[in-house]
């Protein structure tokens, strides 16, 4: 009986691994036709001589801040940098204990501000409004402490323009970032949201607030996740993008109609992961009600962020990761195989669910079984080793196609040393990295269904300092 | 069977992900090659543009000069110099791109059935005023693409004056171009496009956002002729957008100062008066200052900016401080000064501290 379970749970997590790669492969195949695509379309339009010319719509960039006083200001300095004809900077400082309002008054000499906050989202309370005396575009909100989603809503009420992005007060975005990320909004009147690629920052040279060297980092940890941004942005996102399902955009890069996100209501702020929630409440909203929109994905205006250098912080942060998918999940449940939300109900939700949000459950069961039979001594060695063998080449084999997408779109990494290092750590990522990566997802979901919901905090180092 | 098709796709994997890595090497070395070829097809241009501009060579010189495979780069590397010159030097430009068959290639790209590559060669080929673009501009005028629809529009304007009737029908038709995309649009049809635009109002517009943008376009070409129809329209016009604008478009061409704008000073619409305010901040002198003095205590926040922004222009710093150190002069109107003269004098500037009564 336990052997016929056994074998019964083996063929179930056989057909589970390649449907989830079979998925995988074709996302890269999608992806592989759209950045080709993408890039031919790039070289044919001369962006920045098309905004001067008046031929934008203005912007908002809402920057949440809390105890942010590490990297507040080279974050403003390269706010301050973007090029774009039009556009205004808020910070919202959410109650920082630290000395972030303070640096923010003193580096960019702000005074009280008449400009007027309407509550529209219903947020903490607005306790003062300053504007900068050396740049007219820059403003900061102080409000009482809310959570970043409170603190987005609070810039939603107080921007002033049709679009709105929201970015992470410790990213960096690259100078033309913004002129790109608008691009759709342009170019097709029903979309609604944008987001923009991610990248990490920690090796690369950082000059005024803006990254002037492009390089890997030494840590080995960096190094992985390098090669996992790649693949969740090149491959993943691109892949979903052409299918118009993509249901993440990254609260460190993201641009919004304004207007849609007064629709569905502001950022949730019982949810965990506010930037996901909101991207699956416009698919809901707009698929259940037959509105015409297109959420986009853009794959070479980079925001470039710090990534976690210790397994401390990184465990952190990817449990935290996995609550927000597990929450935003769970309150648009309603997509759930939903026909009339179409392909986003159909394929991408239920993807994320059985291979994002449960992949680790399957994963860690996995080598519990294995590590079981392996002591009972019923382990079909021949099959073991050959599996492990094709999970592990797969693995690889999707590293190296979005190191490949990264070579035939935005080559960002110039020198070839870094190419074939990365390439060497998307092998190695698959012999303990990933495992880990399995068992902190895990336990996330363990401590949410525990009702442990706490964000964590998260230390910055600060790129002036460090890089 | 399980182990046999495993092994199968273990030996595939392994060829699949030699291969890709091979195409990565391959794909860097290719791209430096690329490099290479075009700094080289770039100097050999560079130095052949200064022989032309010389008089040294003529334009169908270019394409003896230039190999076949160095030609792709030409269009990239004309068209800024295209954006940038006029007269004689943009001539010879464009007689290069006919001698070496560049619009021979963008006409037929122009026919492409992909988006882009029609915009493209519409873009280039509006830039030349080439007679033949009108036949492609159909589709790109009817998009909802704006980086299409742009490059169609222009090209049309930039063709000739003979064209502002279609340029009007295909504005009129279409509700999602924004003023400023409008005002490039006509500035690239030269300052004649003005009294060909006043003719169109005289014969009755009967789009409201036309007759705005029409006033948009004689501002910005600092045309003075439209003094008469922005008094009228200041004065008579029941469309208060379109009043609005003309008071902005007033104060843009600085036309100085007459009693209708005092009049607007009080019109119950607080747009208005802002509009009006401002106008009386660029085109008014000393005299008109006290007019501006009510709006300092107006109900509306903007409408006491503008106004404490018009003071600044038209008075004297003691007269504005005597207004911060008056007692009994409102609180709005005092707060609203001190706002702006702290904005203006930066954070060390001496302004008189407010005295509660």
């Amino acid at each position: 009986m336990l052997f016929q379970l056994l074998n019964l749970f083996n063929w179930v997590v056989l057909i589970y691994f390649f449907v989830l790669n079979g998925i995988y492969l074709l996302l890269t195949f999608l992806a592989y036709r759209d950045i080709r695509q993408y890039t031919h379309h790039l070289r044919s339009v001369n962006l920045k001589r098309i905004f001067e010319l008046g031929f934008y719509k203005p912007l908002t960039v809402i920057a949440p801040a809390y105890n942010e006083a590490a990297t507040i200001v080279s974050s403003v300095q390269s706010l301050l940098n973007l090029q774009y004809p039009k556009f205004e900077i808020l910070v919202i400082n959410d109650g920082s204990t630290d000395q972030t309002l303070e640096i923010l008054k003193q580096e960019f000499r702000l005074v009280p501000s008449h400009r007027v906050y309407r509550q529209k989202l219903n947020t903490q309370p607005v306790q003062a409004v300053y504007g900068s005396l050396l740049y007219p575009q820059l403003h900061v909100l102080d409000k009482q402490n809310g959570g970043k989603a409170d603190a987005l809503n609070a810039g939603v009420n107080f921007s002033q323009y049709p679009l709105l992005c929201s970015i992470d007060a410790d990213s960096l975005i690259e100078t033309e970032g913004l002129l790109r990320v608008t691009r759709p909004f342009l170019e097709d009147q029903s979309v609604i949201a944008a987001g923009g690629t991610v990248r990490i920052a920690n090796g690369c040279k950082v000059k005024n607030g803006r990254v002037t060297e492009v390089a890997l980092s030494k840590n080995s940890w960096v190094r992985f996740q390098v090669v996992e941004y790649l693949r969740a942005f090149l491959f993943g996102r691109m892949g979903w993008n052409s299918v118009n399902s993509v249901l993440v955009i990254s609260g460190a890069f993201g641009v919004f109609l304004k207007s849609a996100v007064l629709t569905v209501g502001g950022y949730r702020k019982d949810c965990i992961g506010e930037d996901m929630e909101l991207v699956v409440r416009m698919h809901r909203h707009y698929r259940l009600n037959k509105l015409p929109y297109r959420v986009v994905f853009v794959p070479d205006p980079v925001c470039w962020t710090e990534a976690p250098e210790d397994s401390k912080l990184l465990s952190r942060q990817r449990k935290r990761w996995q609550k927000g998918l597990y929450d935003s999940l769970k309150t648009n449940k309603s997509l759930f195989f939903n026909p009339r939300a179409g392909i986003v109900g159909l394929l991408a939700y239920p993807f994320f669910f059985f291979f994002e949000l449960l992949g680790p459950v399957i994963e860690i069961t996995g080598y519990c079984v294995f590590t079981y039979s392996l002591l009972m001594g019923i382990v079909n060695w021949p099959f073991a080793i050959l599996f492990l063998t094709v999970a592990v080449l797969l693995g690889v084999i999707l590293s190296a196609s979005s190191l490949l997408l990264e070579e035939l779109s935005f080559k960002r990494y110039p020198k070839t040393r870094d190419i074939l290092i990365l390439f060497l750590y998307g092998i190695l990522e698959n012999f303990g990295y990933r495992q880990l990566l399995a068992w902190w997802r895990f336990l996330a979901l363990v401590e949410y269904v525990r009702g442990e919901k706490n964000w964590g905090t998260m230390s910055r180092k600060g790129f002036s300092e460090k890089f | 069977m399980t182990l046999y098709s495993l092994r199968f796709i273990v030996f595939g994997i392994l060829i699949l992900t030699g291969l890709i890595f091979v195409f990565i090497l391959r794909l860097r070395y290719m791209t430096k090659k690329e490099k290479q070829l075009r700094r080289r097809a770039y100097c050999k241009m560079e130095a052949l543009l200064l022989s032309l501009f010389d008089d040294q060579i003529p334009a169908y010189q270019w394409a003896v000069r230039i190999p076949s495979h160095e030609l792709v780069y030409l269009e990239e590397f004309l068209l800024p110099y295209l954006e940038s010159l006029k007269g004689e030097s943009f001539n010879k430009l464009v007689a290069v791109a006919h001698h070496s068959g560049l619009i021979k290639r963008l006409l037929q790209e122009g026919r492409s059935p992909i988006a882009w590559r029609q915009a493209k060669a519409v873009y280039f080929l509006g830039l030349i005023r080439e007679p033949q673009v009108l036949q492609l501009l159909e589709p790109g005028l009817a998009s909802g693409n704006m980086f299409w629809f742009y490059p169609s529009v222009i090209a049309l304007a930039r063709n000739s004056l003979r064209n502002l009737p279609q340029v009007l029908d295909t504005l009129r038709s279409r509700s999602d171009w924004t003023e400023n995309l409008g005002v490039s649009i006509f500035a690239e049809m030269g300052e004649d496009v003005c009294p060909a635009l006043l003719a169109a109002l005289a014969q009755g517009e009967t789009s409201s956002k036309i007759e705005r943008l029409a006033l948009a376009v004689m501002a910005h070409f600092g045309y003075q002729g439209s003094a008469c129809l922005l008094k009228e329209t200041i004065l008579y016009s029941k469309d208060r957008e379109l009043r609005i604008r003309a008071l902005r478009a007033w104060s843009q061409l600085k036309l100085g100062y007459f009693d209708g704008l005092a009049l607007t000073l009080q019109h119950p619409d607080w747009e208005i008066r802002v509009a009006a305010v401002t106008a009386l901040g660029s085109s008014g002198t000393e005299d008109q200052a006290a007019l501006t003095h009510p709006l300092l205590r107006d109900s509306d926040w903007w409408v006491r900016l503008r106004a404490a922004e018009t003071m600044l222009k038209l008075c004297t710093r003691e007269e504005l401080y005597s207004i911060l150190e008056d007692p009994l002069e409102d609180h709005y109107a005092q707060d609203m000064l001190r706002y702006v003269l702290t904005r203006e004098g930066g954070a060390t500037c001496a302004i008189p501290a407010f005295k509660p009564l």
